[in-house]
């Protein structure tokens, strides 16, 4: 299996450095890549059961709990055997956000079936798959069994679904958009869907009021957008806010406008220019990647050299602490 | 020792917008604006993201709005907030590029929260702009029990809305006191007498100390209809509305802990629908 997914790498993907075709760079939290060592952990409920029960257990968990539980545990084995002389089963059941007291665990449990659990207790276990085989191994030891899939980062990077020759034609619109002399357009954004048709292009004039921003003034219109065709359609084929849209950005959004995302739920972000001072994505709290929010989404860095330079030389009298 | 009572009192008249944002199923989360030097209310906000389908239509943003359109060249370094719940990170980043003067607010946002909670986006001072003063905990049991209020109606507008439980809201109790503030920043705001509630996490910040207080204390049926943009946004305020809100919540005691011998209501916008 692991062979066969080497042969399936493509030549577009750098694993080392997380780059897709030369031009997208993955921008993600430290600790999810460095987290060899000690891996952060995460406290889950642990169940007890007698193991006539497993498959009663395992249909809750694929149809109520996976689908709901914001915290993914599916780099651990959910089922294990204990060496009781009884025969007991250790079960994952869900992490300790989606439920918060033993009695929870035990009525929601009660909903869906009449399972016999024995114990009910919280364990520690690693929040995110290990990056080698060998640390998989020491920390199934020292934990719980971790399910050996491969590095999941590679293949993250190896499934990215992305249209490479449509995502420069947007890049080129957005260059269009900043050059443009109709207004004094500092920062630019495009909101597309997941096929690369654009939905709405706004800029930011450099203004010092916070709802001039592109980022707002695109969400903005994408809900507008969605009451239009909300109107015409009866409610058929409705969206929930800018869900899982792509959004390209000549800079990197602001704190507020990179939250504005998270809640307004985007899929993936592409940002040719990081603001030191005042970003929320690789400058300040990697909004969009982080934990406990209730929304993640991809983040990349489009840093194709020619694209970059140009960028460069068109806003040169930006300034590092302003808010894009 | 310090009155807080207008705190209270303003803190009050906020969780009233909220219920009636809630009355139109939205969010209960919401903000008054104050002019610091007059102490007089200049704008309002509340959650209106279901009806606009846009998720950063928060309290905050359409208070600001509103403040905005009538004065544009307003400087928020004169410009008090108070807010039902903690900003969000979002909010928290927006209240600090706009420079607003103070921020009270009432319970935290464990999910979202960007002055202190989760993130401390009003005193990074890596970030641009000012840092600005947040504080929380006035009317904070009375902000979670409006928004257990909310959290028992179906979100009808969010995908696959997920499976209620625990709806039995009038019995369930309070999850510790916690201020996203040092012990100096506490005694700074709330004096050194008061320094007990910082401390057991289990007392409540009341308008004086040792005394208890009930909601009816700080708002009545005239004081909600003068709340400027709230009849004309939300509707007529009636004395029907101001008893169900006023039901909604428990007392708290003169040691500072929640009454909960008190019988209180749930709201029930289904019930509701059904009389009109």
């Amino acid at each position: 299996m692991a062979r066969k997914q080497q042969k399936e790498i493509s030549e577009h993907v750098d694993l080392v450095h997380g780059v897709l075709y030369g031009c997208l760079k993955q921008i993600r939290e430290a600790s999810k890549s460095n987290n060899d060592s000690e891996p952060g952990l995460i406290s889950v409920w642990c169940c007890e059961i007698h193991p006539s029960q497993t498959q009663k257990l395992a249909s809750i968990i694929r149809d109520y709990v996976t689908p709901k539980d914001e915290i993914s545990l599916s780099h651990l084995k959910r089922f294990l055997k204990s060496d009781a002389e009884v025969p007991i089963l250790k079960t994952v059941f869900c992490s300790a956000l989606f439920l918060s007291s033993e009695a929870d665990v035990r009525d929601f449990i009660s909903e869906y079936s009449t399972i016999e659990l024995l114990k009910v207790y919280l364990i520690e276990v690693p929040r995110y798959a290990p990056s080698t085989k060998e640390i998989s191994q020491q920390w199934s030891a020292r934990y719980w069994p971790i399910s050996w899939k491969g590095n999941p980062n590679h293949q993250f990077l190896n499934n990215v679904d992305f249209d490479i020759k449509r995502g420069k034609e947007i890049v080129r619109t957005l260059f269009d958009e900043l050059q443009s002399n109709d207004y004094d357009s500092r920062s630019v954004s495009i909101f597309t869907k997941q096929n690369g048709e654009i939905l709405c292009k706004t800029s930011y004039n450099g203004s010092n009021d916070p709802y001039d921003h592109s980022i707002m003034k695109g969400i903005e219109e994408i809900s507008l957008l969605e009451k239009k065709s909300r109107n015409r359609n009866d409610g058929e084929d409705s969206n929930y806010l800018c869900q899982n849209l792509t959004v390209y950005c000549s800079h990197e959004p602001c704190v507020m406008c990179s939250m504005a995302l998270v809640h307004s739920r985007i899929g993936r972000i592409i940002y040719l220019k990081e603001s030191l001072g005042s970003g929320g994505l690789e400058s300040n709290y990697q909004l969009g990647d982080r934990d406990g929010l209730n929304w993640t989404f991809e983040i990349w860095k489009w840093i194709e050299p020619t694209d970059v330079s140009n960028l460069d030389a068109i806003v040169s009298h930006g300034h590092q602490m302003t808010n894009y | 020792m310090s009155d807080l009572t207008p705190d209270f009192i303003e803190m009050a008249k906020c969780l009233f917008v909220g219920y009636k944002a809630l009355t139109i199923n939205e969010t209960p989360v919401s903000c008054l604006l104050e002019d610091r030097s007059t102490s007089s209310i200049i704008s309002i906000g509340y959650n209106y993201t279901n009806t606009s389908l846009n998720g950063t239509k928060h309290a905050e943003f359409i208070a600001v709005r509103k403040l905005k359109d009538k004065n544009p060249d307003i400087d928020f370094s004169t410009v008090k907030m108070y807010v039902s719940v903690e900003p969000c990170i979002m909010c928290a980043s927006f209240l600090r590029q706009l420079g607003i003067g103070e921020v009270i607010y009432g319970c935290s946002n464990d999910r979202f929260g960007g002055n202190g909670t989760v993130l401390s986006v009003h005193s990074d001072s890596n970030l641009p702009q000012e840092n600005y003063t947040s504080y929380g905990g006035i009317l904070r049991t009375e902000a979670i029990q409006l928004l257990r209020n909310f959290y028992i109606q179906e979100n009808e507008s969010a995908p696959q809305p997920k499976i209620k439980k625990n709806k039995e809201i009038e019995n369930k109790t309070f999850p510790p006191n916690r201020f996203n503030l040092s012990r100096e920043e506490f005694i700074d705001h709330y004096g050194v007498e008061r320094i007990g509630v910082f401390e057991s996490g289990e007392e409540e910040i009341t308008p004086k100390l040792g005394k208890g207080y009930s909601l009816k204390e700080f708002i009545d049926l005239k004081s909600l209809k003068d709340i400027p943009y709230l009849e004309e946004d939300l509707g007529v305020v009636t004395e029907d509305q101001v008893n169900e809100f006023l039901d909604l919540f428990f007392d708290i005691s003169d040691d500072g802990k929640v009454n909960y011998s008190k019988a209180i209501r749930k709201f029930n916008s289904k019930k509701r629908h059904l009389e009109e």
